[in-house]
């Protein structure tokens, strides 16, 4: 037998991609993990797991597509339309965030921007601004499901970060400025997880009963509680970020938002049943200050404004603060 | 948030990784993720099960990591433990050897029922033969780097990717007359 005829047809027969964000996904559940194993929670559906499959919101799409359509054809989404949280209106919202999520180009834009390319940079950027204007354009003109809205308006938040991010790479490949266009497609790679998790807690965002929330936010409660990290952020000890010190302030936000993350995207995909949405917006409100806190910290640091940093640090101890009294207000009920 | 970009090599994020550093692991494993996610297909058939494996698989590796010799290879150490995080999945699902599965990206082929009669046959070869056609053919792994992941000679690298070649060459063969 020929062997590239082997080749060929087990290419034929088996020839697939992971599911977009899945590395991503893993590199999140790696860092919210620690060093000594610990077993899976028994709830089957972590939304490290779910998060990965991209496949399989597809599919259920393809099912809501009908439904969403027709209600799309039906009464539009019309701007600024009174919220709904009934599933034709949740599927309809889903249905705007995939087909806004499958135009963000595939390929990384690391790809395309590095070195001195500033043309085949350009380029790639020019297709890249206009997909994050419209998605940005999407998420200001339809108002989200209740559920969904805390996200939505982080989303607002990053996605705006990101399309300026992108407008920097522009304008340094334009002036062929390798040191600036390297610096500024790092911040944009820095941002893309935020952007895909979240667009993927939503996409598979279901309610679910009592306990399996409460179960949800127990575990995010205790992985944040055990980041060392995010409590030296949290904590009242000086931080000192200038100089060489950078870094490890660098490496503090960063372990800090990976844990904030997951726990944003956990109560969107596990989503609260409807006798503790009361619960869960103040938690998801907390929260998204205390993201907000970060993405203040980050940029504060990026210009080494030591004051900006404290000020968000402060920003963030209180929201973590509130947090803590969340999360105790949704276990006992 | 803005970013500071830390050029650490891959000595620097093993280091990191055994202090229990997560974001290094990850960043060490990353080159290798696709890879990782194909032969894990390739073995479980199911692009659920495959993603899931690399992810206990990395979990594996990462408390295993003080096992990697000072100099070695990355990937074969990595693909070998996914390798044997499939063969405990398959284990534990002695079902899924007769699921019948419709295959992701079939849109992209040409030969359907070829494909999927090509997966049936890989279904039917034993884990370890599944594995070595799966890093020749599929993954396109020299015969050395094949004998490193499964810890044995490049002779015997060859002589196992004959002999599992041998029990699929009759369905290839029924295909190639059909097609």
């Amino acid at each position: 037998m020929e062997e590239r005829t082997l080749f060929d047809r087990i290419h034929q027969a088996l020839d697939v991609e992971p599911g977009p964000g899945a590395y991503e996904q893993l590199r999140i559940a790696l860092a919210k993990r620690p060093v000594k194993p610990q077993r899976w929670p028994a709830f089957p559906m972590r939304w490290s797991k779910m998060g990965l499959r991209l496949a399989a919101v597809a599919t259920v799409l393809v099912l809501a597509i009908a439904a969403g359509a027709a209600y799309l054809a039906a009464h539009g989404v019309a701007d600024r339309a009174t919220p709904a949280d009934s599933e034709h209106a949740i599927a309809a919202y889903k249905l705007l965030l995939y087909n806004d999520y499958i135009e963000i180009p595939a390929a990384p834009i690391e790809g395309a921007c590095f070195g001195n390319q500033f043309a085949a940079c350009e380029a790639d950027v020019s297709l890249r601004i206009p997909v994050a204007n419209q998605i940005q354009n999407d998420l200001i003109r339809f108002q989200p499901p209740a559920r969904f809205a805390i996200a939505v308006a982080q989303m607002r938040r990053h996605n705006a970060l990101q399309i300026a991010r992108l407008n920097a790479v522009l304008v340094a490949s334009r002036a062929l400025d390798a040191a600036a266009m390297s610096r500024s497609v790092a911040a944009v790679v820095s941002g893309r997880p935020w952007m895909d998790a979240m667009f993927n807690s939503i996409l598979s965002s279901q309610q679910v009963t009592v306990a399996t929330y409460i179960r949800s936010v127990s575990n995010e409660k205790r992985n944040l509680d055990q980041c060392v990290q995010c409590q030296d952020l949290a904590g009242q000890s000086r931080i000192s970020c200038t100089g060489s010190q950078v870094a490890s302030c660098q490496a503090l936000l960063e372990s800090t938002a990976v844990q904030i993350l997951s726990f944003q995207t956990a109560v969107v995909l596990i989503a609260a049943p409807s006798s503790l949405a009361v619960q869960d917006n103040w938690l998801q409100l907390d929260l998204a200050v205390a993201d907000t806190a970060l993405l203040t910290m980050g940029e504060a640091l990026s210009t080494g404004d030591q004051a900006g940093f404290n000020a968000g640090r402060v920003s963030l101890q209180q929201a973590i603060a509130a947090v803590n009294v969340d999360v105790p207000d949704i276990l006992n009920g | 948030m803005a970013q500071v970009i830390f050029v650490q090599t891959e000595a620097d994020l093993i280091a990191a990784a055994r202090q229990g550093d997560g974001l290094a692991f990850a960043e060490l494993i990353r080159p290798e993720y696709r890879v990782a996610f194909r032969v894990a297909y390739g073995l479980l058939h199911n692009f659920d099960e495959a993603e899931d494996a690399v992810q206990e698989a990395a979990f594996n590796a990462w408390r295993r990591l003080g096992n990697l010799r000072q100099g070695a290879s990355l990937r074969p150490w990595f693909l070998a433990i996914v390798a044997n995080q499939c063969r405990t999945v398959r284990r534990s699902k002695w079902w899924s050897v007769l699921k019948a599965e419709s295959p992701e990206g079939e849109g992209q082929s040409v030969d359907f029922a070829g494909a999927v009669d090509l997966r049936r046959a890989l279904l039917r070869l034993s884990h370890d033969e599944r594995l070595i056609v799966v890093l020749r053919y599929y993954i396109d792994m020299p015969f050395e780097e094949i004998a490193i992941t499964l810890g044995i000679s490049t002779g015997a690298a060859r002589t196992r990717v004959r002999r599992a070649v041998q029990r699929l060459r009759p369905i290839i063969q029924i295909q190639g007359a059909a097609g």
